[in-house]
């Protein structure tokens, strides 16, 4: 398994605990990743997509020429990276009048989409690459704790083009929770989205409803959230201060990018996980992983 | 320039289409301007049921945005109201009003070229703006301050500028480079 790594913009920037687990994660399950610095912004779908969708879709081009060129498909850490990638590559695949329009603008950076790659999100990889066997196999700690999956919506939706898991009832996460030794827990509002980008224009209605997710989360007993995206990571572990201050209501629910767990799992120290980083103390969540510092 | 096509990937204010003579050019209607975009193409099979509205997690908790009524007016023509309504920029990103949707509008992509609508006129707020002329200036939407240290506390290198011209010469064929001669938001 070999795939040209895909970092995006905020993971590299404010949340390398997320890089450095996946390159862990990635190597301790033998998924080769190659590096590249030909890759810009994916770019982004909340903010350029909205202004122009030509750009965007270029600039994707562009993103997915790279991947091309080096002959490998492009694995996301970046649910929003994916999504953009994805679906610029659905399109330019399908629709022969975006991509003779597209590639006429390609032409000014000397590259040509011809649609020979696939681009994943980590998930994906992790759940049919990898597999949940495999995983199972490398787990030293288990974790041992009711886990709230929360998949963010840029992994499924929009369905028809992302095809990955059941979007209404997804199952890949709460899989691999499970391989985890964890105990992956139900609850409402489950399929909710976390108000990230709406944090720009409406700060209130954004914390709203990452505060109703985290309302039921705690009333479901999971004593910690797990998930695949950076913006909704801010939205959860950041997001609980702002709603402390905001709202004067207090969760302490510590939030963990997937392969944060399961480098946990596979009997890594608390420290090496850079949970030093995150505003939510996991202390408590450690006390409970056997074998774990 | 690339020629343009049916769908207007450029999207100016009016789609100019030649009438039978092929002199006269003819204005077309604020639907047509929709359907000429990436994504907008099915706008007209809404039938007003609301369920992007009911599922939008935006509508329930701002109690301002509503999806529907936004398509409505956009296909009675409203396109001067639509455009300035403040409201379009309250979308979360989730995509689950096209998830429901039973006519397969598309509804966030139509609303998405709506927005592209609404950005010619300027009218995208300040933010968008400043982040698409980082990405324009550097290759990403991401500030550098201070990121050398924090990647270090976790062991990563250093990470690298990008050559990010590619960004420019694409936005100089789609016109997007207007906005920062224009020095962006209204």
């Amino acid at each position: 398994m070999r795939y040209a790594l895909f970092l995006g913009c905020l993971i590299p920037t404010r949340l390398p605990q997320i890089e450095a687990s996946s390159r862990d994660a990635l190597s301790a399950l033998g998924v080769e990743v190659v590096e590249t610095t030909k890759f810009l912004c994916c770019p982004s779908p909340v903010w350029i997509k909205p202004m122009d969708v030509n750009t965007w879709l270029a600039v994707a081009a562009r993103n997915l020429c790279v991947a091309e060129e080096e002959g490998l498909d492009v694995l996301a850490l970046c649910p929003g990276c994916s999504n953009t990638l994805i679906e610029a590559n659905h399109v330019l695949k399908n629709d022969k009048e975006a991509r003779e329009h597209i590639n006429e603008i390609l032409k000014e950076t000397d590259r040509e989409f011809r649609g020979t790659i696939k681009v994943k999100h980590l998930l994906r990889v992790l759940h049919e690459d990898v597999g949940v066997s495999r995983i199972e196999e490398e787990v030293r700690n288990p974790l041992n704790i009711k886990m709230a999956p929360h998949y963010g919506c840029h992994v499924l939706r929009p369905s028809e083009v992302m095809r990955f898991d059941d979007v209404m009832t997804p199952r890949s996460m709460d899989d691999i929770i499970k391989a985890l030794g964890g105990e992956p827990v139900d609850y409402e509002d489950k399929d909710l989205c976390c108000g990230s980008a709406l944090g720009t224009a409406d700060e209130e209605s954004s914390l709203k409803i990452a505060r109703a997710k985290l309302r039921s989360i705690s009333s479901s007993g999971a004593e910690a959230i797990s998930l695949v995206c950076p913006m909704c990571f801010l939205q959860f572990d950041l997001g609980q201060m702002m709603i402390l201050r905001k709202f004067r209501e207090r969760y302490d629910l510590p939030v963990f990018y997937l392969s944060q767990l399961i480098n946990l799992a596979m009997g890594m120290g608390t420290d090496e996980i850079g949970v030093g980083l995150h505003k939510m103390s996991a202390d408590k969540v450690f006390e409970k992983v056997s074998g774990s510092r | 320039m690339p020629k343009k096509t049916l769908r207007n990937f450029a999207h100016p204010t009016y789609v100019e289409k030649p009438s039978v003579d092929g002199t006269l050019l003819k204005k077309i209607s604020f639907r047509e301007e929709i359907r000429s975009i990436l994504g907008g193409e099915r706008v007209s099979y809404c039938f007003q049921c609301g369920i992007c509205t009911g599922v939008c997690p935006s509508a329930r908790f701002s109690k301002v945005y509503n999806p529907r009524t936004i398509i409505l007016r956009s296909l009675l023509g409203g396109r001067e109201q639509v455009v300035e309504d403040k409201t379009l920029w309250l979308c979360a990103e989730c995509h689950s009003c096209e998830e429901f949707c039973p006519q397969d509008v598309h509804i966030y992509s139509a609303l998405t070229a709506i927005r592209n609508i609404a950005t010619g006129e300027g009218n995208a707020p300040r933010p968008f703006f400043r982040n698409a002329k980082i990405l324009a200036d550097t290759g990403r939407i991401a500030s550098m301050m201070g990121v050398n240290k924090l990647r270090e506390k976790v062991g990563l290198r250093p990470l690298e500028e990008l050559e990010s011209s590619d960004v420019i010469k694409i936005m100089k064929v789609t016109g997007f480079d207007r906005f920062f001669e224009a020095g962006g938001a209204k």
